[in-house]
């Protein structure tokens, strides 16, 4: 069981750097180093966590490989945050992100698509 | 003459119809001398004179074509003597062990000091299963070709690496 969680991990870890290289150049750089640094924050979590991790990068990972390969004019990556997902932030977190959305406005417009997660 | 004519009539079906329409156009001003009938003994053995004139020019025309397509001939042969063709390039096993610690010395990771040929990545080089991740795939960047999960499990030193890459390209020369 081990085994094979440690080969599910990697697959997935493989899978997720390989779609990046479909995105835009500065976004594949952003998006590699969120992933790696994310899977290695998780290396000694517990198991119900890796459940919720693995579930949610497969997730990220449906999304953005949908996106990627809709032959669309303008691609459309990355996704909204859902209100109940908003409802889950503290305050100090949504501050933080009205923080990060006035910054990433106010500096030029296409950097707000930034890959959801 | 009237031969080779017809020689080239049956081999060229494009002067075929060029001969077929000089024959139209005769009928037509055979036809047409129907009402100047007295014109006409003179003019049509002309006309006919003169096509004939028309294709001994074409005909030499065609026999220059042929010559020349003779002197070319020669000269393709001795351009195929010379051809190579486009494939994979030999790589001795040397070569690609070269290749595999040039990856691993340019991946921030490893230590390019401590690095040799049969150093285990997790255990002598400190890497974790995800760092190998990345190794494998910066291998199949470098070689051109999928390494299967499967497979990639087990290669855990550069050796191992250079030794798989050397029986999927069957490369042998050491």
């Amino acid at each position: 069981m081990s085994i094979n969680h440690v080969g599910q991990i990697r697959a997935l870890y493989k899978a997720l750097l390989k779609l990046h290289r479909g995105l835009p150049f500065h976004l594949q750089a952003l998006g590699d180093q969120y992933v790696k640094d994310e899977f290695k924050r998780h290396k000694e979590c517990t198991t119900k966590e890796a459940d919720i991790f693995v579930n949610e990068w497969t997730k990220y990972y449906l999304t953005l490989a949908k996106q990627l390969s809709a032959r669309k004019k303008e691609q459309t990556i990355g996704d909204n945050l859902s209100p109940e997902l908003l409802e889950n932030f503290s305050d100090e977190q949504v501050t933080q992100l009205v923080e990060l959305f006035n910054e990433a406005t106010n500096k030029s417009s296409n950097q707000d698509d930034k890959p959801s997660r | 003459m009237y031969t080779n004519f017809l020689f080239f009539l049956n081999e060229l079906p494009p002067f075929k119809r060029i001969l077929e329409k000089m024959a139209a156009t005769l009928l037509k001003s055979v036809r047409a001398t129907n009402c100047l009938q007295t014109v006409a003994r003179r003019i049509v053995p002309r006309a006919s004179c003169v096509s004939l004139i028309h294709c001994r020019q074409e005909n030499r025309n065609l026999h220059i074509c042929s010559r020349s397509k003779s002197l070319l001939t020669p000269q393709i042969s001795s351009l195929e003597t010379n051809r190579s063709y486009a494939g994979k390039a030999e790589f001795t096993i040397s070569d690609v062990e070269q290749r595999v610690m040039l990856v691993l010395q340019l991946y921030d990771k490893v230590d390019p000091e401590k690095v040799t040929m049969s150093s285990h990545f997790i255990n002598d080089l400190g890497l974790d299963s995800l760092d190998h991740v990345e190794v494998i795939m910066a291998m199949e960047d470098e070689f051109g070709f999928e390494i299967p999960d499967m497979d990639a499990e087990r290669l855990m030193t550069p050796k191992d690496i250079a030794q798989y890459v050397c029986d999927k390209e069957d490369f042998f020369t050491p």
